[in-house]
């Protein structure tokens, strides 16, 4: 059973394909006891192609691999940097391959490195890796992990270019000397982390998107579902307040004027106020807690429109998927855009509107007064 | 010349008989979605093909209510003559003859494609055969009655993934309605459309075994329309979960099938596809298998269908697996000669019967004889 797999370009024209792969006695638990074993088999191979690659794993393997188990997949970024066309043609071609595989991309290092990495929650980094992508979606919004159906049918999209998380090592110092209290010393060497979003264009990785350009994106794709939002308190300038994002939904308007294109997102953000680091008297002072909204909304339009910067000047790559709503509002002006949308997206006027609402403010009303006055 | 099959159907009986054998395109290969290039347009293809499949059917059934007891071999010969009619009718034959083979292959060519790749062609299509001509040799009252139960099974079973098809829809997909290159688009797949209607000429076997065979056009017509919406169902669901990558795909509802799913608990659901196909391909077959032994049986004037239905089933499957090389042979035919053949077949077919007892009217209205 494969339980994770990544795909690397390795020396020469060679690619490699690694693989965890579980052992199931050591995978038991229960009432058996827990066997001191890391649970998978990390193996690769290489070979020319994606396919020769995994079926050469079968030299070293003395089960035959079955990988409908599999639910990420990561790609190293040298591979992802030439295009991952072929491997997507496999992996949507496959049947043993779900269509609902999580894509990575390992930012800045190789897919084998991300599949060494060490989790100290969980004893199998497949289900670490899924836990990590399940609640940054769900708490943070700053990654897009795409199934491979989504990430095969973007591909294909005229006027949207697909997006990849992006997982880095993250390195840690192993500590010295044991510690009081540790009964057994342990050596955990690099984890992954999830970190920002690459940018594709047609099937090559173009660049990144930081975390703050991450969530402009997801903002605009709708796709935010939690996460902070720190901005300036409205009356002592150098204290912050953090808000708690609950969700937004957004609408994208394209409009022809006077034949150039032009598009409105419009957002409507919630938030929970979370956090203080000043008085924030939100009873009776409705003038505040506008203040807070608008920088609210300030902060958000901050996001998206450093994202649009990033994907119009850096990348030329549309991935907002302003070119889609296009073709399906105006597709007879679409037929002649089509060709040269990487150019006018470039220069698309972009008008972001953010309407922000605070909703909450935790289980209290007003900061805890630090001196009893 | 009687009929050889005693055996009596309601009047659903036949219509779920009808809506198996065009569901049986949509759920296996679905090869007119192979020949669209938009996901928004795909539906206006299914709509068209039905409707122009409307006339057609309604033609078809007319003439058996026209001619009381007897089916279209018996009929054709009446109307055409003994040498002409025994032609039309051994042409009829042949037409239920290539259904049923490429039926049965098309079953075993899912089943090879989609899970178990390392068997032998043969072991899906022998045993198919076997079973659907026990079924076709107990006479038709049994496979009407399969039909009757397994259909109703078969749509609950594809509404129910459609449904759980909802969390992976993209409803962008399907927008915007707009042909770039002109209407001609439209043609071939909506020809592919109407070319799996033209299996409905089976209904001139069935209409003298009808209990009441004046239900036989409304039953037709409904037959036609529910087909419609299944297929609408369906290309609505795969044109919005796969968006453009929906021309590409070898086996659509399975694919489907196997990409849904509700919550975690839910998943891989292409068992339900698989039992689907079974089922309905195997009804199809039989159907089909039945109406061949039938009708040779009548042209040549036996008393017995019955002893016809092994060897036919046995010819069959020899049939099915060198007619076609492979799937993309397979695909390649139905979405291509097979569009032309079977259209051009029916209209030629139901031209000349009408032109046929259109003379025979006005001779008799000019020799007054009353018959």
């Amino acid at each position: 059973m494969v339980m994770l797999a990544g795909i690397d370009r390795s020396e020469g024209d060679l690619l490699k394909v690694t693989v965890q792969v579980a052992k199931p006695f050591a995978l038991a638990h229960g009432t058996q006891p827990l066997i001191d074993e890391k649970p998978y088999w990390l193996t690769s191979s290489t070979g020319h192609t994606f396919f020769q690659a995994v079926r050469n794993l079968t030299n070293q393997s003395p089960r035959r691999l079955f990988w409908s188990h599999d639910k990420t997949f990561i790609i190293g970024e040298d591979l992802a940097r030439e295009g991952i066309g072929d491997v997507i043609d496999l992996l949507f071609r496959e049947n043993e391959i779900r269509d609902s595989l999580h894509l990575l991309v390992a930012k800045g290092t190789s897919a084998e490195n991300i599949l060494e990495a060490n989790f100290e929650l969980e004893r199998r980094p497949d289900l670490a890796i899924e836990g990590i992508i399940k609640v940054v979606a769900e708490r943070k919004s700053t990654a897009i992990v795409p199934t491979l159906l989504e990430f095969a049918r973007e591909k294909e999209t005229d006027g949207i270019e697909p997006v990849i998380g992006l997982v880095e090592t993250a390195p840690r110092p192993t500590p010295k000397k044991p510690q009081y209290g540790q009964i057994r010393r342990e050596t955990v060497a690099a984890s992954a982390r999830l970190s920002g979003i690459g940018v594709f264009k047609e099937c090559r990785l173009v660049g990144y998107l930081n975390e703050r350009q991450s969530r402009g994106l997801l903002w605009v794709k709708g796709k935010v579902k939690g996460g902070v939002i720190v901005v300036r308190h409205p009356v002592e300038k150098d204290k912050l307040v953090s808000l708690e994002i609950l969700g937004g939904t957004r609408e994208i308007i394209p409009a022809i004027v006077d034949g150039r294109p032009k598009i409105r997102v419009r957002i409507e953000a919630e938030a929970n106020l979370g956090e203080t680091q000043a008085e924030a008297k939100l009873l009776g002072d409705e003038a505040f807690f506008h203040s807070l909204e608008r920088r609210m909304a300030t902060a958000i339009r901050n996001e998206i429109e450093s994202a649009l910067t990033a994907a119009q000047d850096k990348y030329q790559s549309d991935v907002f998927g302003f070119g889609r709503s296009f073709s399906g509002s105006y597709p007879r002006e679409w037929q002649k855009m089509k060709d040269s949308w990487d150019d006018i997206f470039s220069a698309l006027e972009v008008q972001v509107e953010v309407v922000a609402r605070l909703e909450r403010s935790g289980l209290v009303l007003r900061r805890i007064k630090e001196s009893g006055s | 010349m009687d009929l050889l099959e005693k055996g009596k159907i309601s009047g659903f009986q036949f219509f779920a008989l009808l809506v198996t054998v065009r569901l049986v395109p949509v759920t296996l290969f679905c090869p007119t979605v192979n020949m669209v290039t938009n996901p928004a347009t795909a539906w206006l293809n299914d709509l068209i093909g039905s409707l122009l499949a409307l006339p057609l059917v309604w033609l078809l059934a007319n003439l058996s209510l026209k001619h009381p007891g007897k089916s279209i071999i018996g009929y054709a010969e009446d109307l055409l003559g003994p040498i002409a009619g025994k032609m039309a009718g051994f042409l009829i034959i042949c037409f239920y003859f290539m259904v049923a083979a490429t039926v049965i292959r098309t079953l075993g060519e899912t089943l090879v494609t989609s899970i178990m790749q390392a068997t032998p062609l043969i072991v899906f299509v022998g045993s198919a055969a076997f079973l659907a001509a026990n079924s076709a040799r107990n006479g038709m009252e049994l496979n009407s009655r399969t039909a009757a139960v397994l259909t109703p099974t078969v749509v609950f079973l594809l509404i129910s993934v459609s449904f759980m098809a909802f969390g992976y829809m993209d409803l962008q997909y399907l927008r915007p309605i707009y042909f770039p290159d002109g209407l001609t688009e439209l043609v071939w797949p909506s020809a592919s459309v109407l070319s799996f209607y033209t299996e409905f000429l089976v209904i001139g076997m069935l209409v003298p075994h009808l209990n009441r065979p004046e239900q036989a056009i409304p039953i037709s017509i409904g037959a036609i329309l529910f087909s419609l919406g299944v297929l609408l169902m369906y290309c609505f669901v795969i044109g919005s979960v796969f968006g453009p990558l929906f021309n590409s795909l070898t086996l659509p509802a399975f694919r489907l099938a196997r990409t849904v799913s509700i919550g975690t608990f839910l998943e891989r659901v292409e068992p339900a596809v698989t039992v689907v196909w079974i089922f309905s391909a195997c009804v199809k077959f039989s159907l089909f298998v039945w109406a061949t032994a039938v009708g040779l049986s009548q042209l040549l004037g036996l008393s017995d269908y019955r002893p016809m239905i092994y060897p036919m089933g046995a010819l069959i499957v020899p049939v099915s697996i060198l007619s076609y090389q492979g799937v993309i042979e397979l695909l390649d035919t139905l979405t291509g000669s097979m569009i032309v053949f079977a259209i051009g077949f029916l209209l030629f077919l139901l031209l000349s019967l009408y032109v046929a007892w259109a003379i025979r009217i006005s001779r008799q209205a000019e020799g007054g004889s009353s018959n």
